[in-house]
């Protein structure tokens, strides 16, 4: 186990390296340099030259990564315009339009990102896992071609246009539901769940239908197990089998899609994000593509690669906890 | 140029209101919308008028928070930075300048003295020499009172190389030279340096410049001439919590989240001639689309009703906002921004080409492919500018005259090559265009741009393109900030032309040195004048619309209107009903 | 327990089960599958009845049936299943459930995938005892199934049952898995090919073990194989089951020694001898098991009979009905008159030396 843990923590760094070089070129062919986002409109270009200076812009590339991780790992500062900004490690760098430290931006929309994906998760783990096993125990029933078409209807609409048509229809409408805004939890729980509502009603729905039909497929599998057949001639009762013999089987490979599904998504939900007017993680990005606010991108790209990264590596230990005849090494 | 914020509407938007039916027919010229106010802008004479505190607005109850709904963070909130329109109008609520604009809704629209006792003294009356006295009793947020120091402390901050976001009129006024860095860099940089020309003594403000400059009351009317407190300034983070002069403050600013602004106890309603300050505070939320606002004002939900916009209602959701019972919600009118087509005299030299040009525009299609809030153009200078006359040289109805300019261009055909940014709203206009113009014999050829260099593409002096898509608004309501900017021949360079029409004609270069030493009160009509005569004897551009504000507030919010000066509903008088 | 004295294989009405008539179909939508087809059997407390034929022709059916585990809303189930006196065809499910793992229970062919792969195997067991004694508590459960993993055979069964199945050899996974069955000293035990996975060594191994548990429980056990081998080394009787029915059923010597139906003949030329010549002359019996939808008209064995048509036209058109071979408790369903058996058996088949 620990020998597994420092093997993948070890790839996952050199995968996470890898990114940050690879954002960090890509930085650099973007033809436009963050001094122009700085010096404004009325900018000479000798300005400009100057400015890229004082960023460091004019060193080679390499110098300039060297700088990076050195703010990674023990701060940096820099200079905006005379002021001197101190960016504590971890430092994924400064934005020169919002005037701060990266790692502040993403500390302000994470939350937000992480209420949203959380709360979304919860619902459709829950409704998706648990609708598609009783259709599969109901296989063939009404029950389950409804629940079945039902998901596949909602697998095929987007965030953009359930979300737009539930905006719509619960809270301008009828205001039956709240906003959706970002209270954080600490401050108040109730409003924090009320503004979350309708994202986590929406991005649950879509993916409940997803999961369901994952689910369904899965127990379905599992019910014609051996093990099954076993418990049953045990003579265990039926929901004793269904639920401590084929559930539980039925349910790892779930966990790793909801695993890996866990790190994309925390990595930014940008159209749930956009859709609900939610200026989360999704939505830091996609302005910051708009305004070229190259250190926001870098960093949240590579933070989306961090959650991947992180979540695989949770999702194996996990596994190897539902299943044991799974051996980490 | 000021530069209108969210000024482009979402082109895919507009089908559905064609789906929707409205603007069926070409007679409504889509401008049902708008109480069509001409501007009778003047600056104020007695001084009486540039006293506090503001007239009260009837019907106002004091208390109560607005929240406005806005798209995206405001690119600047530093006074010396600011220059789009949502953050000027976002500026009334915590920095005073100079001057100011005091405006009643319908139209009347006075240059006032704010934190000046007059809207600027010109000392020998040759418009060189200004003399600005602070009034009594102003102070900063933290109570400290602002000195004729801190207004020079202010604008010397403009000069700052780095901040050039902001407007450039002073910074090139008081150093007689368009690379004012080669004189003086602020105070960052040049920290030992005088401000050229601008010096402060106690509560005296005097402004030298080597030429006239009789526009300077309105150009101190701007938030760059807003004092700021050398002790407090933060540099670039000034720019996220300004010190407030105003009857606001910020409390509380979560970039790219909220901002939120409290009373600013230090703000004495008895200087202060333009601002009610009837709310208690204000909350700015980011990143609400202008849709999503729009939608939550029109639902109207509780923690709506005192909420409102500074977009434009975008076109899905407009046929909601036409119902009766919006009627006091909605505020709609012409923006001080004009659509032009440019014809590039360089190269289109034949008078009757570009004449027939003017005949033949559909202005009525391209409004409509725009949702129908804007106005039919003509003119180069927007309604919103004083002195403003209405008139049109060519007038071919709202949806055009091809037999006239089929006539002028006297049976040949002619092809023009057409420059446009290409996103997909310039796209369809361009493809309209293209349409209404062949009917006359017109054939234009489309040359789409990469929108990330256009200006540069057609800035460029000796380009080959005949006609250039752009527009023009007016820095504050007078034709000064328009046509000499945009029309007089002698400042075509290389590069870097605002003059897309390549114009140069000695009648109107003369015109306007004339012009420009009227003092400002009387400039106005002369301007007019010679919008009339460019239009008449030149026809260098095509005036395609006046762009149209369209915004909406909630049920619970009383006594705002659009500003001419700002082009968005006017935070100074704004109220919340009980 | 090659025990040479015939036995009424097919009825005996004080045996522990009796299978009367047993129907078993299942509805689908390519038409109704009749997987077992009219079959009839007992078996005693201390006897063990092999039931042999390839996949398809109803063994396993006929044992989940006894064990009630079809899915009765998509199975028809006619005929009788009477276990000591209960006949569970269309008892309910819940009185079932009590029946099952109790009075009977079952062993499966794969071990591994019939052990649930998550759970300890000593739980696994504990849990099977524990269904059935609710008021047993966790530790006696537990020890009970240390107990019994120890009767079976398994090494230092303490730290075995705290083990996953996946950390067992084959044969001691089988040996749970009797353990666990056997927890609640069933009077009848269904092995559905017990051996099969399992490789010659421990396949002999687990059959002495479950003739030697046979002794001390008492129980009457079912051996569901297509392994001769394994019938004679431990059945009492046999039956031979082809499509659904049954063709031939008698005592294991009757069988073995004296096969008459030429399916028999075939089963026992293809598999190898328990007593050396492994792989030595093996014939697999040409052609594949029959569809069960739509079995061939006459003798369902028609196709893959060497000596189909020898008696005019019925083995095509009439179903060969099970009748007495000649001595008491061997019965066959065969066209072929009793001399021409005689003569193919001793020209044709005795010499393969299947039957020892």
């Amino acid at each position: 186990m620990l020998r597994f843990l420092i093997k993948r923590l070890l790839l996952a760094s050199t995968t996470l390296v890898a990114i940050s070089i690879v954002t960090f070129l890509l930085f650099f062919a973007v033809p436009t340099s963050p001094a122009w986002v700085m010096c404004g409109r009325n900018c000479s270009p000798e300005r400009i030259a100057q400015v890229e200076q004082s960023l460091g812009l004019d060193q080679p590339i390499t110098a300039q990564y060297v700088d990076f991780v050195k703010g990674v790992f023990q701060g940096r500062t820099f200079d905006d315009a005379g002021t001197i900004r101190e960016c504590d490690a971890p430092c994924l760098g400064y934005s020169f339009r919002s005037k701060e430290p990266v790692t502040d931006t993403l500390e302000r929309s994470l939350p937000i990102t992480v209420s949203i994906v959380g709360g979304a998760m919860v619902v459709f783990l829950t409704v998706g896992i648990g609708l598609g096993m009783l259709a599969a125990l109901k296989k063939g029933t009404v029950f389950d071609r409804v629940s079945i078409g039902a998901s596949v209807g909602f697998a095929s609409t987007q965030t953009y246009t359930l979300g737009g048509v539930l905006l719509l229809l619960l809270v301008y409408t009828t205001g039956f539901l709240p906003n959706p805004s970002y209270t954080p939890l600490t401050e108040d729980p109730l409003a924090w769940a009320g503004g979350m509502l309708l994202p986590w009603i929406t991005l649950g729905l879509i993916n409940s239908a997803l999961y369901a039909r994952l689910a369904r497929a899965q127990m379905i599998e599992t019910l014609q197990e051996d093990f099954v057949r076993t418990a049953r001639a045990k003579g265990l009762p039926a929901g004793k089998v269904n639920r401590k013999h084929a559930l539980r089987a039925a349910i790892t490979p779930l966990v790793t899609i909801a695993g890996v599904d866990l790190g994309s998504y925390l990595g930014g939900v940008v159209i749930t994000e956009s859709v609900f007017s939610l200026n989360g993680i999704g939505r830091e990005a996609a302005q910051a593509v708009a305004d070229l606010d190259l250190p926001i991108v870098m960093a949240t790209v590579l933070l989306a690669a961090f959650f991947i990264v992180a979540m695989n590596i949770i999702v194996d230990v996990l596994y190897a906890v539902i299943d044991p005849r799974v051996r980490l090494g | 140029m000021r530069r209108k914020f969210g000024a482009l509407p979402a082109g895919v938007l507009t089908v559905a209101l064609v789906a929707s039916g409205c603007s069926a027919t070409t007679n409504d010229n889509a401008s049902g919308d708008q109480k069509n106010t001409v501007q009778t802008g003047t600056i104020a004479t007695d001084p009486a008028e540039s006293q506090g505190p503001a007239k009260a607005v009837e019907g106002a109850t004091k208390g109560g928070v607005v929240k406005l709904l806005h798209e995206a963070e405001f690119a600047h909130l530093d006074p010396q930075k600011i220059y789009v329109s949502d953050a000027l109008s976002m500026a009334q609520a915590y920095s005073r300048s100079l001057t100011g604009f005091k405006e009643d809704g319908k139209g009347n629209l006075k240059l006032v003295g704010d934190l000046a006792t007059n809207p600027g003294e010109d000392v020998n009356g040759d418009c060189k020499t200004w003399k600005f006295t602070l009034k009594d009793g102003i102070k900063f947020e933290d109570g400290t009172p602002v000195t004729g120091q801190d207004v020079v402390y202010g604008i010397s901050r403009s000069f700052d190389p780095d901040w050039g976001d902001g407007p450039i009129y002073l910074q090139k006024w008081l150093t007689g030279n368009a690379e004012y860095g080669t004189v003086y860099n602020g105070p960052f940089k040049s920290p030992d340096k005088p401000v050229p020309g601008l010096t402060a003594e106690g509560n005296v403000i005097t402004f030298t410049f080597p030429a006239a400059q009789c526009e300077l009351p309105y150009a101190v009317s701007m938030p760059a001439a807003s004092p700021v407190p050398k002790a407090k300034d933060t540099k670039g983070d000034y720019d996220r919590k300004p010190v407030s002069t105003g009857p606001y403050k910020i409390k509380e600013h979560a970039y790219d989240q909220y901002i939120e602004f409290v009373r600013n106890e230090n703000w004495d309603p008895n200087t202060d001639p333009i601002r009610n300050g009837y709310m208690d505070g204000i909350r700015v939320e980011f990143g609400i689309t202008a849709e999503t606002a729009s939608n939550r004002i029109v639902a109207g939900a509780a923690d709506d009703q005192a909420a409102f916009v500074w977009t434009n209602v975008p076109a899905a959701v407009l046929p909601k906002t036409r119902a009766p019972e919006f009627a006091e919600q909605v505020k709609a009118g012409p923006s001080q921004y004009v659509e032009y087509m440019w014809i590039n005299t360089s190269r289109v030299t034949d008078l009757k080409v570009r004449q027939a040009l003017n005949y033949a525009v559909d202005r009525d299609a391209l409004i409509k492919l725009r949702g129908g809030v804007d106005q039919l153009g003509s003119t180069i200078t927007s309604p919103t500018v004083g002195g403003f006359q209405s008139y049109n040289a060519y007038d071919g109805g709202p949806t055009g005259n091809v037999e006239k300019a089929k006539e002028l261009l006297g049976g040949k055909t002619v092809d023009l090559t057409y420059a446009f940014p290409n996103t997909p709203v310039r796209q369809q206009a361009a493809a309209k265009m293209k349409e209404f113009y062949a009917k006359a014999g017109i054939n234009l050829v489309l040359a789409p741009l990469d929108p990330a260099t256009y200006y540069e593409s057609v800035g460029t002096k000796g380009n080959k393109y005949d006609l250039i898509r752009g527009g023009w608004g007016a820095d504050w309501p007078s034709a000064a900030t328009v046509i000499p900017e945009l029309l007089d021949g002698r400042a075509i360079r290389d590069k870097g032309n605002m003059n897309l029409a390549y114009f140069n004609s000695d009648d109107v270069n003369a015109e306007i040195d004339r012009i420009k030493g009227l003092k400002a009160g009387e400039a106005g009509a002369e301007w007019a004048k010679l919008d009339k005569m460019i239009m008449e004897k030149h026809a260098p551009l095509v005036s395609q619309y006046y762009i149209g504000n369209y915004e909406i507030h909630g049920a619970k919010i009383g006594g705002t209107f659009l500003s001419d000066n700002s082009g968005h509903m006017t935070l100074s008088s704004m109220f919340v009903k009980p | 327990m090659t025990t040479s004295t015939p036995a009424p294989a097919s009825d005996d009405p004080d045996a522990y089960l009796q299978v009367r008539d047993l129907r078993v179909q299942f509805p689908t939508e390519d038409g109704l599958v009749r997987a077992v087809d009219g079959v009839t059997f007992s078996v005693s407390r201390g006897k063990t009845l092999g039931i042999v034929g390839e996949s398809g022709s109803g063994k396993s059916v006929t044992s989940m049936s006894i064990l009630g585990l079809h899915n009765p809303a998509r199975t028809n189930i006619s005929g009788q299943i009477s276990i000591g006196g209960r006949d569970i065809v269309g008892m309910k499910e819940k009185e079932i459930q009590r029946l099952r793992g109790k009075d009977m229970a079952m062993i499966f062919q794969d071990p591994l995938s019939a052990l649930h792969p998550y759970y300890k195997v000593g739980a696994q067991i504990a849990e099977a005892y524990k269904v059935h004694h609710p008021s047993a508590s966790k530790s006696t459960a537990n020890k009970r199934a240390v107990e019994m993993l120890d009767r079976v055979g398994i090494p230092d069964p303490q730290r075995r049952a705290a083990q996953y199945p996946h950390e067992f050899s084959g044969g001691m996974r089988q040996r749970a898995m009797i353990a666990m069955a056997l927890v609640n000293d069933p009077a009848l035990l269904i092995a559905d090919e017990p051996t099969t996975a399992l490789d010659v060594t421990v396949q002999a191994q687990i059959l002495e073990l479950l003739e030697d548990l046979q002794e001390e429980f008492h129980s009457a056990i079912i051996m569901i194989t297509h392994d001769l081998g394994v019938v004679a080394q431990v059945a009492d009787d046999v039956l031979v089951m082809y499509g659904g029915r049954p063709v031939e059923t008698g005592s294991v010597e009757q069988i073995m020694k004296r096969p008459q139906h030429p399916y028999t003949w075939g089963l026992l030329a293809s598999v190898p001898s328990l007593h050396g010549d492994a792989g030595a002359d093996l014939v697999p019996i040409k052609g594949n098991p029959p569809s069960l939808i739509n079995l061939p008209t006459g003798c369902a064995f028609n196709p893959r009979c060497r000596y189909a048509g020898q008696n005019g036209n019925r083995s095509f058109s009439e179903r060969p009905e099970l009748r007495s071979a000649g001595e008491p408790g061997h019965q066959l369903a065969c066209h072929l008159s009793h001399e021409n058996r005689q003569r193919i058996y001793a020209e044709d088949i005795a010499h393969a030396g299947v039957a020892q």
